[in-house]
């Protein structure tokens, strides 16, 4: 049901969007707001079906966990 | 230079006033005196010492390339590819400090407000009227901030006077308990909310008289400090010990007040005013990510990717926390590290870049026989 909805909410902002973009023929801009636009529905369908992608937050823990350990050892 | 509006000294200092208590007034005092204990007041000033220099850093910047965005400057700078690397973790950085924002502003309104509705509705409600303060341009963004100053400083006010009564100034007391150091750790999350003046990169080109943006951003630093130094103290006079375990100590502050022994419950009218600001803060980071992620593509408008940067956050809003707990520890194991690097240590490298390779002003003057 969900996934009705939001795919329908995507459709509605895809056509209200790229439709003026093709009467301008920006390609260059419709090309992007197309590659977003999926990419960000392929977010939104992974929080609602929980598909197990790594957690960007998780990643980014790893990433600065060597600078957040070394300030928490100065300043504490 | 994909906007062709242009704001102000005074609107810009506004809209940096507004992306630092956006939220600030909410979780500050929680944060700060989670580690300073009772010396929270002391880290509001303390924090005021890196905003101060990275002010001077940014117009250090900003003044060897007038009229000309971050991201075609920082090519000059760094050359093509790296400077594309660091403009795309400006944009990491952007995004998932709008999606912090945006999450702290809807666990604020379901715990406080409306423990009932689903928090999705929160954060799809801040994202939407973000998209369209973004859609509609800086010009309006900086109208909208300058129309709710005046509320959002009024009702600071407010809090500070009436409750002036209730002080108990004996638990400010004894000052440096337990020494200087949990003072200065406590310090480190005013000093990472207040780096979010770095989006003043971003913004500087757009300024009518950019020479003038260093005086009025000044001007905005005293304005937070003589905010954020009241609302720190009240929290802390009132509450006491009791401080470091809430969740949102302001606010418990407005439902404390009772208007001449009958009027009680304005906290619904301070909730409007500071959602209102934190609409502001969310706008600017929208405007920001819009603005520079069109550059980069080499969009001819910004204003086409509007949407799916909204629902791209909006996802990223929910993923990256399943609760609170989880949320809340992002602050120290993500926040910190990830701020200090994009909001202090960038800039000074930046600025160090410019002047090892010679890219300087009076250089150039020079070179061309100016």
């Amino acid at each position: 049901m969900r996934i009705i909805g939001l795919s329908f909410a995507f459709m509605i902002i895809f056509v209200m969007e790229a439709i003026p973009l093709v009467k301008k023929k920006m390609w260059r801009e419709l090309v992007a707001f197309s590659l977003l636009l999926l990419i960000g529905a392929g977010l939104t369908f992974t929080v609602v079906l929980d598909l197990p992608l790594p957690n960007p937050a998780d990643i980014m823990e790893k990433i600065f966990s060597p600078a957040s350990t070394w300030l928490t050892q100065v300043l504490s | 230079m994909l906007e062709s509006g242009k704001i102000t000294p005074g609107q810009a200092g506004f809209l940096m006033i507004f992306t630092v208590l956006g939220t600030s007034n909410l979780v500050m005092p929680v944060l700060t005196s989670r580690y300073a204990q009772m010396d929270a007041w002391m880290t509001v000033i303390l924090a005021s010492l890196p905003h101060v220099l990275l002010i001077f850093v940014m117009n250090g910047i900003r003044k060897n390339f007038p009229q000309e965005s971050i991201v075609s400057y920082l090519k000059k700078i760094t050359g093509k590819y790296l400077g594309i690397l660091i403009i795309l973790g400006y944009l990491w950085y952007m995004i998932f400090t709008l999606t912090m924002i945006n999450r702290t502003v809807s666990e604020f309104l379901l715990t406080s407000f409306m423990p009932e509705t689903p928090i999705e509705v929160f954060i799809i409600v801040m994202l939407l009227l973000g998209a369209w303060v973004t859609k509609a341009g800086l010009e309006v963004l900086a109208r909208v901030a300058t129309f709710i100053m005046p509320l959002f400083l009024i009702s600071f006010a407010l809090i500070f006077l009436l409750l002036v009564g209730e002080f108990n100034f004996s638990y400010l007391t004894p000052v440096f308990e337990y020494g200087s150091k949990p003072v200065i750790r406590g310090a480190i999350y005013p000093t990472l909310w207040r780096g979010e003046y770095v989006l003043m990169l971003f913004l500087w080109p757009y300024l009518n008289t950019p020479e003038q943006g260093l005086r009025s951003l000044l001007q905005s630093a005293v304005i937070i400090v003589l905010v954020m130094l009241p609302i720190t103290t009240a929290s802390i006079a009132v509450f006491g010990p009791l401080t470091p375990h809430m969740y949102f100590p302001t606010f418990a502050l407005v439902e404390y007040i009772e208007l001449v022994g009958f009027i009680t419950r304005i906290d619904a009218v301070f909730m409007a005013v500071w959602i209102a600001g934190a609409f502001v803060k969310i706008g600017i980071f929208y405007y920001c990510i819009c603005l520079t992620l069109g550059e980069v593509l080499g969009l001819k408008d910004y204003r086409y990717i509007v949407y799916p940067v909204g629902i791209i956050c909006g996802a990223l809003t929910i993923f990256i926390a399943p609760n609170v707990a989880v949320f809340e520890n992002l602050f120290p194991t993500v926040l910190i590290p990830m701020n200090l690097l994009f909001q202090y240590l960038m800039p000074l490298l930046i600025l160090g870049l410019i002047y090892l390779r010679g890219l300087h002003k009076e250089k150039r003057g020079e070179g061309d026989g100016v």
